[in-house]
């Protein structure tokens, strides 16, 4: 049995998920949430399998939601629902360390089955999600001749593309936090870069994680 | 187009002459008077005529020193007169004049002018300020209130699918097309009120998926360099470097028929926006007859160019495609 938390500022949207997932033999609805901090507080309560969250919500938005249970409750995986099909809001999603982003347009479609892929361990995105990256992971192919970056720092910067915090890097590289925060310091001064969004772009081009 | 005055007649120039010709008179007259001239005397005849010659050569003197001391003024209406506060254009009011209140009136002219054009700025700005606040609103209307009801057809809809009997799925199915096909078209209204991009990422993010979806759309090539960084930039102007590149582009999907756009934005002492496509071009002269925002949209564009303290520059020639330029100096 997959248990689910959804959370959605919209009690019609909520009621509607329920009714679709609570139709499905192997899912059941654990908790509800009408915003952010209601999806943490409830993720970290119920401890459910997926927690669907919308990406706009008051308080705390869905996408910093997925941080706080990412880096809290990490044995929940997070499904983002979005009306968003911008590249930027999957990278950002992806960032934040959701495991899947569903377009609320194809959430007919896409919902149950992203629902039992993510709660399989495996990623979701929408397929315009996926076409959007994989053009950005092609484009890589001819970029990047020489790569500024040490091979350390590479570790780096796909830990921070996985939405891994300082601590947590420096934990599974077995650094100092000082030394990670340095070597973040350095790839944005190398790069070029403002913010994490455009290191998790990076990483997709460099093939350093997966779309 | 020049406002009826009436020159001659009653002319500050020919209203003092006329003045001075009575007082110059009277003055001859009270000084024959005086000396006791008579006309009738033989040798006094002689000094009249040249009493007489004097005031006409005194008149002559003064007509011509009055029209001298007139002429900055005259210089003046004539260039206040071809003051047009719809095209600003330089300062035709700059030089110094030579007679001190002339020169005032210029001055205070000047600055009326400024303030004119301060307060058009200001008004405009505000205009411009609320017409985003209002589109920004209801394209936020539409996404939160109206898309989610969808959203919450679509998912009861599915649900609902999954249990009807086989000879209604298909209508279930034609629903849920018909419900998807809504979300998109709200999506796409929203998007191009005030896309929600902007305004959570900036303006390169933004520019970056209108590019995209431009390009998947019309099948035109596009390419989007920048320099320096715009994100940083004011929201009015990101606002209007968003809305200049949005018209210019539907102007080349609709005339051009370019296959490649490339957009440049550069952001360094001054801020520069370009959008170049290799399309058919038009004639300079198509634009004379372009008034406000009609056809090609240049004046909308030329507006909000203004209105962010900059302008527009539109370069083309049949055959040779297009360059739309907006240059805005930087405030400090």
């Amino acid at each position: 049995m997959i248990r689910v938390l959804i959370a959605d500022d919209h009690g019609i949207v909520r009621s509607g998920l329920r009714m679709l997932i609570e139709r499905q033999n192997d899912m059941q609805v654990v908790a509800e949430a009408d915003d952010g901090v209601a999806a943490l507080e409830s993720t970290q309560a119920e401890r459910p399998d997926v927690a669907v969250l919308d990406v706009s919500m008051p308080r705390m938005t869905g996408l910093q939601a997925a941080r706080e249970i990412r880096s809290h409750v990490p044995d929940t995986r997070v499904l983002l629902l979005s009306m968003h099909d911008d590249e930027r809001y999957f990278l950002e999603g992806l960032e934040a360390g959701a495991a899947g982003y569903v377009l609320k347009r194809a959430a007919d479609t896409d919902l149950i089955g992203a629902v039992r892929t993510v709660a399989g361990g495996r990623t979701f995105l929408s397929d315009e999600a996926q076409r959007t990256l994989m053009d950005e992971w092609l484009e890589g192919g001819r970029a990047e001749p020489d790569d500024p970056l040490t091979p350390r720092e590479l570790e780096v910067v796909k830990l921070i593309a996985e939405a891994f915090t300082n601590r947590q890097i420096a934990e599974t590289l077995k650094l100092s936090e000082k030394t990670i925060e340095s070597h973040r310091a350095n790839v944005f001064a190398k790069l070029g870069m403002r913010d994490r969004v455009e290191i998790v772009r990076y990483a997709i081009r460099r093939g350093l994680v997966e779309p | 187009m020049r406002p009826n005055v009436t020159r001659r007649d009653d002319s500050l120039i020919g209203q003092v002459v006329a003045a001075n010709v009575v007082l110059v008179a009277l003055t001859l007259f009270a000084a024959s008077l005086a000396a006791g001239l008579d006309l009738s005397v033989e040798n006094q005849r002689w000094s009249f005529g040249i009493l007489a010659l004097s005031i006409i050569l005194t008149l002559c003197v003064n007509l011509w020193m009055l029209q001298r001391r007139f002429r900055p003024l005259e210089r003046l209406i004539d260039r206040v007169e071809r003051i047009d506060p719809a095209v600003p254009v330089g300062d035709p009011l700059e030089e110094p004049e030579p007679v001190a209140e002339i020169d005032r009136l210029s001055h205070s002219f000047r600055r009326l002018l400024d303030r004119i054009e301060e307060e058009r700025r200001r008004s405009g700005t505000l205009v411009m300020r609320a017409q985003e606040e209002e589109r920004r609103r209801l394209a936020r209307d539409l996404h939160d209130e109206v898309n989610q009801a969808l959203t919450a057809i679509l998912l009861r809809l599915e649900a609902l699918g999954q249990d009807t009997p086989p000879e209604q799925a298909a209508e279930v199915a034609e629903l849920k097309r018909l419900v998807n096909q809504a979300m998109e078209e709200l999506l796409n209204l929203a998007r191009h009120l005030r896309p929600s991009a902007l305004d959570d990422h900036g303006l390169m993010p933004a520019l970056e998926a209108q590019l995209k979806r431009f390009s998947s759309r019309t099948g035109v090539e596009v390419r989007l360099n920048r320099e320096g960084d715009p994100d940083e930039l004011p929201e009015d102007v990101q606002t209007a470097l968003y809305r200049v590149t949005q018209e210019a582009l539907a102007n080349v999907a609709r005339h051009a028929g370019a296959t490649v756009v490339e957009v440049d934005v550069e952001v360094a002492e001054q801020i520069e926006l370009r959008v170049r496509d290799d399309g058919a071009g038009f004639h300079p002269g198509e634009l004379a007859g372009e008034s406000g925002g009609s056809g090609l949209g240049l004046g909308g564009m030329a507006e909000r160019a203004r209105l962010a303290g900059g302008e527009l520059d539109v370069r083309s020639a049949p055959g040779g495609g297009t360059t739309v330029t907006m240059r805005i100096g930087r405030r400090a």
